[in-house]
């Protein structure tokens, strides 16, 4: 039992970090990263999610929104390049999402946002995606005498598979208190030695 | 049948057990981690400035600025009746020589008045070589910490050439480096040996622990006869020592230090500077922050009692600062110093002597999602805070606090 409990703290504790490719959740927050240069990367859908934001994904069709803002203060002063291609199939979840691939690169963009200087630090890519499908996005960022790459696949259209984020918490909970509540229930009470005259 | 309080019991610590294992790591410290409406609505500093960012072991370091307590503030943070001026450095790489609030020493906690600005200045003595973040800080009792803007400095040369000498008001000169330090060992050592011994001595006298409880189950009434009357003696030994020790060294120390003064047990009370406004008075209209263009855009509904025209060249709002280049110039002090030197543009021009006059003020940059402001937008009031600084034509400045709810907007 004791080592179900185990298992279930392990995935517990696990949810620190995951992504695709150059995109991470840390924490609470999505970030880009390029080189030894980091963002924050925010998805939006307006018209079908308010202020929600999202990393990477964007769970439906429709006018999208990214965002990305510069945290390190040197990106302010080298130019950004965005570029979206299509792509046959979904992100592996591996670390091959984030290895740049230059046929990729020598493609037709879907959309892309041509180098430039962005000295308040946020970049805004707006875009329409009508239907539903997997892309590579890029970033490209070059300075003086520095250029770095980023890869991210990522999905349009297509909810989260498996649990939502906000329940496996409480599910994982509620089974830790069920092996728990099974483990007593099986148990004999404890009785003390009566004592001897 | 299942022990239900035992159930419960276990239950509640697995329960705490998955809760303190979930604790994800803090991503942030500092400046970014408290809420956005905590930064902009409470302590707002501005002018703050280090005398050096470079020095050596036993040189001094001054940090000075201005800061104003918000007008609106925050019904659930307790207000600043009891606080204390420090400075927020990880570790003792600086020792604190003198404080100083309005011209007034800083040693003692200080009540502040909402609405009013105060100027402060902090001398400080590097202690040991690092290189450090380094804040301004106001504890306020009940509040916690407030943070002010930080700065890298650097210390160099070596901790064993440090000295800390002061001179008691009996002209003796002593170096609070050491003072007192092998007495402090001596003591600890003392104690510390007395509480193994007798914690060695119960370890070895029979069960312990589970074993101990279920033994004193089974003598039920005659439990107390598992400690012997040699046991007894001994305790009564310990208690009437340990409390002769005790009454002594408190006696003999009096002896020895017959004057002595709590320092932060005293409180001040410190008059505020004159009204930074002076004469401008600006009304917040209404206000937006655009979300995917990380821009706050409000209007200020602003009146001119000077006798020269004004425009606006700086809006700062938790220790970031959005400057209007055409009005007033600032870069980052450093790496780490949140500067939009290009970041706040407005529509309306200069305002009038006597005149009333709305003007249009965005302030973007980064900076908004990068240092966590924007989360303000969840908050059940979503309300902001910040000081506007005028300049009029021969560069003197106006500081006026502005504040209200915003709405987020995504077009």
């Amino acid at each position: 039992m004791f080592k179900g409990i185990n298992a279930l703290l392990l995935v517990l504790v696990s949810t620190v970090s995951w992504g695709h490719g150059g995109v991470m959740n840390e924490g609470n927050e999505c970030k880009l990263r390029v080189g030894p240069y980091v963002m924050n990367f925010s998805g939006y859908q307006p018209e079908n999610n308010d202020s929600k934001q999202f990393c990477d994904d964007m769970p439906t069709i429709g006018k999208s929104i990214i965002v990305l803002d510069f945290i390190d203060r040197k990106l302010r002063d080298m130019t950004v390049n965005f570029r979206v291609i299509k792509a046959t199939e979904a992100a592996l979840g591996t670390a091959e999402d984030g290895v740049v691939n230059d046929a990729e690169l020598a493609q037709t963009p879907f959309f892309e946002i041509p180098a430039k200087e962005y000295p308040t630090g946020t970049m805004t890519v707006s875009q329409n995606f009508t239907e539903k499908g997997h892309f590579v996005g890029y970033v490209i960022v070059e300075g003086e005498n520095e250029k770095f790459i980023s890869r991210f696949p990522f999905s349009v259209g297509y909810p989260p598979k498996g649990i939502p984020e906000a329940l496996k918490i409480p599910i994982a909970f509620f089974f830790v208190v069920v092996i728990v509540m099974v483990w007593f229930l099986r148990r004999k009470p404890v009785a003390f030695n009566e004592k001897q005259d | 049948m299942l022990n239900i309080k035992k159930a419960i019991a276990i239950l509640v610590a697995v329960a705490s057990a998955c809760i303190a294992l979930y604790a994800a790591p803090a991503m942030a410290h500092g400046e970014k981690s408290q809420a956005a409406y905590l930064r902009m609505r409470t302590l707002l500093w501005y002018d703050v400035e280090v005398s050096t960012v470079k020095l050596k072991v036993n040189e001094e370091l001054v940090m000075t600025g201005k800061f104003y307590w918000f007008y609106d503030w925050p019904q659930n943070i307790a207000k600043p009746d009891l606080a204390f001026l420090n400075i927020g450095i990880p570790g003792p790489v600086f020792v604190r020589k003198a404080s100083y609030i309005n011209g007034v020493s800083g040693t003692n906690s200080t009540s502040f008045d909402i609405g009013a600005t105060y100027e402060f200045k902090v001398i400080l003595k590097a202690r040991r070589p690092a290189r450090v973040h380094m804040h301004a800080l106001m504890n306020v009792s009940e509040a916690g910490p407030l943070i002010g803007p930080g700065r890298w400095v650097e210390v160099t040369g070596n901790q064993s050439d440090f000295t800390n000498e002061v001179t008691t008001l009996t002209g003796e000169t002593i170096d609070l480096e050491t003072y007192g330090l092998a007495n402090a060992i001596k003591w600890h050592v003392f104690w510390g040996v007395i509480a193994a011994a007798w914690l060695l001595y119960w370890i070895f006298q029979g069960p312990i622990l589970i074993p101990r409880y279920k033994t004193v189950k089974l003598l039920g009434e005659d439990a107390d006869d598992m400690v012997t009357p040699f046991q007894r003696t001994l305790g009564l030994v310990m208690l009437i020592g340990t409390m002769v020790v005790v009454v002594w060294s408190y006696y003999d120390a009096h002896k020895q230090y017959p004057v002595t003064i709590p320092l932060q047990s005293g409180q001040v009370s410190i008059p505020a500077l004159p009204d930074a406004a002076r004469g401008v008075n600006a009304e917040m209209v209404d206000a937006k922050y655009r979300v995917p263009g990380r821009s706050l855009e409000f209007t200020l509904k602003v009146t001119n009692n000077t006798n020269s025209p004004i425009r606006i060249g700086e809006y700062t709002a938790a220790n970031i600062r959005w400057m209007n280049p055409e009005v007033s110039v600032a870069e980052p002090a450093d790496s780490h110093d949140p500067v939009a030197v290009n970041g706040l543009k407005y529509e309306g021009g200069a305002v009038m002597p006597g005149e009333t006059k709305l003007l249009k003020v965005s302030c973007t940059d980064a900076a908004w999602e990068t240092y966590r402001l924007a989360k303000l937008i969840y908050d059940p009031d979503s309300r902001f805070g910040g000081l506007v600084f005028f300049f009029d034509e021969e560069g003197t400045r106006s500081v006026v606090a502005i504040g209200g709810p915003l709405l987020p907007v995504f077009i």
